[in-house]
């Protein structure tokens, strides 16, 4: 079989609802958290199911298949902000790379009262919305649809390393923007700890 | 006045805090890799055993795991549209029979030109169902037909455990093999009513193991657990699994090697205190 074989075309209509369409609603999950748009997402997500249906026929068999539909999404993400749809230009990594330690241990005690933990989840979201396309990819790709950091890294087209640092760096900027939350939220004896 | 033998210890102990913070701080970047299982095994035996030794450490890595809880869980709050995946997919059939029949690609055009009206769809189902959603949040629409099996080994077992309140001795096998990372009592504050759904985050927090009624969560490793093939299935495909099972709503989600399985409804009787 060559790096492009083709497959028995009996077989592709199962083929492809198996190992494809099956992940639709991860990548809805993803395109939202990309959009920030439901109206948004489904449209990302109509786009790159019609492509991966385009290109089906010449993937690998032994393709981690749940990566590449998440790579589709996410090339069609970027290439609808590089034709300038809308939304801002994918942020790098290393411009937050001096970034100190957010004091966030206390905020994350601060879990254990009422009055905090109203729309806590709302404000999980917002703080992933806020980081730079590529952290957040890595983040939700990892935390929200359980893919490895080799899956991820082929996602980004990054290496593993650098998939590494973007999910620690990012984690380091929803510690902090929850501290932001705690605050405004009138906790304002927050304490830097970690 | 200090004796030179008191200014060298404590000129030494000062050294010893120095390191040990030059330490943590080489660390630290590594504590998410930690978390999320994707150390070398050696790298992370010598990671934890630092992480043990030293409090700050501990303390990062305890929050990390709740972040990537937190996370986790508002991720997956909402459903996928229904209307969606049911018109994806008599899209992709409809495409993939044209193809085998004609044997020609399939214009893109044939996806692209709806687009507006499948979103404005999705979305008005979205409004329409959004507010009355059941207390198992999207899991129906997990591609998955429920089904109520208590022959499945370890569900079965997790599910006598939280409707019986079984001792947790009773899944010390589990946890002695490295399956069961931890379970924990929830009181019923856990569940968020209006919103009908789990905040697991919440649970190191609200005084766990103390209700009466209520919860359970297990955290187990996934690759250690013998699931059913149903059940594997869904988690591949979707990363959620919902059934119900002896009339206990049972809600399985994976993130990274974990699997996380709520519990809640229908409990016989009070548990005892873990």
């Amino acid at each position: 079989m060559g790096w492009f074989g083709l497959r028995a075309k009996k077989d592709a209509e199962q083929d492809f609802m198996e190992k494809v369409f099956v992940h639709w609603d991860g990548m809805y999950r993803y395109a939202l958290r990309l959009t920030g748009n439901e109206s948004e997402a489904s449209d990302l997500v109509q786009e790159s199911i019609a492509k991966a249906l385009q290109h089906f026929d010449r993937v690998r068999p032994d393709t981690n298949y749940r990566a590449w539909v998440y790579t589709i999404v996410r090339n069609a993400f970027v290439s609808r902000i590089r034709k300038g749809d809308r939304l801002s230009l994918v942020e790098d990594i290393d411009v937050h790379a001096a970034e100190p330690d957010a004091p966030v241990g206390s905020v994350m005690e601060l879990l254990g009262n009422d009055k905090f933990k109203e729309g806590f989840e709302d404000e999980v979201l917002a703080a992933l919305q806020d980081l730079p396309e590529a952290q957040r990819t890595a983040v939700v790709l990892c935390d929200i649809e359980g893919l490895d950091y080799e899956a991820i890294a082929h996602v980004l087209d990054c290496p593993v390393g650098t998939v590494r640092s973007r999910i620690h760096h990012a984690r380091k900027r929803l510690k902090q923007a929850l501290v932001g939350y705690a605050r405004a939220r009138g906790f304002g004896n927050v304490e830097s700890h970690g | 006045m200090h004796e030179p033998e008191d200014l060298e210890m404590s000129k030494a102990t000062d050294d010893a805090a120095g390191r040990r913070q030059d330490c943590d701080a080489a660390l630290r970047p590594h504590l998410s890799a930690l978390v999320d299982g994707e150390l070398e095994p050696l790298e992370a035996i010598a990671l934890q055993q630092h992480v043990r030794q030293s409090p700050a450490l501990e303390a990062e890595y305890r929050e990390l795991e709740r972040l990537k809880m937190a996370v986790h869980l508002a991720g997956t709050r909402s459903p996928s549209p229904v209307a969606l995946g049911e018109l994806l997919e008599r899209r992709c059939r409809a495409s993939l029979s044209a193809k085998k029949t004609r044997e020609s690609k399939v214009p893109l055009w044939i996806w692209l030109a709806p687009l507006g009206a499948l979103s404005a769809a999705a979305v008005a189902l979205i409004v329409a169902t959004g507010s009355t959603a059941p207390s198992t949040g999207g899991v129906d629409q997990v591609a998955v037909k429920p089904s109520s099996d208590p022959s499945d080994l370890v569900m079965a077992r997790l599910v006598a455990f939280h409707k019986e309140g079984r001792s947790p001795m009773t899944l010390a096998d589990l946890s002695a093999r490295g399956a069961l990372v931890t379970v924990e009592r929830l009181p019923d504050s856990f569940i968020v009513p209006e919103g009908q759904r789990a905040k697991v985050v919440q649970a190191s927090y609200m005084g766990c193991n103390e209700r009466e009624g209520g919860s359970t969560l297990a955290v187990m490793r996934v690759d250690r657990v013998d699931l059913p093939q149903r059940i594997d299935n869904a988690l591949d495909a979707t990363g959620v699994y919902v059934d119900t099972i002896d009339g206990v709503q049972v809600r399985m989600s994976v993130s990274g090697d974990k699997l996380y399985v709520l519990l809640s409804g229908d409990a016989d009787k009070a548990p005892s205190p873990i």
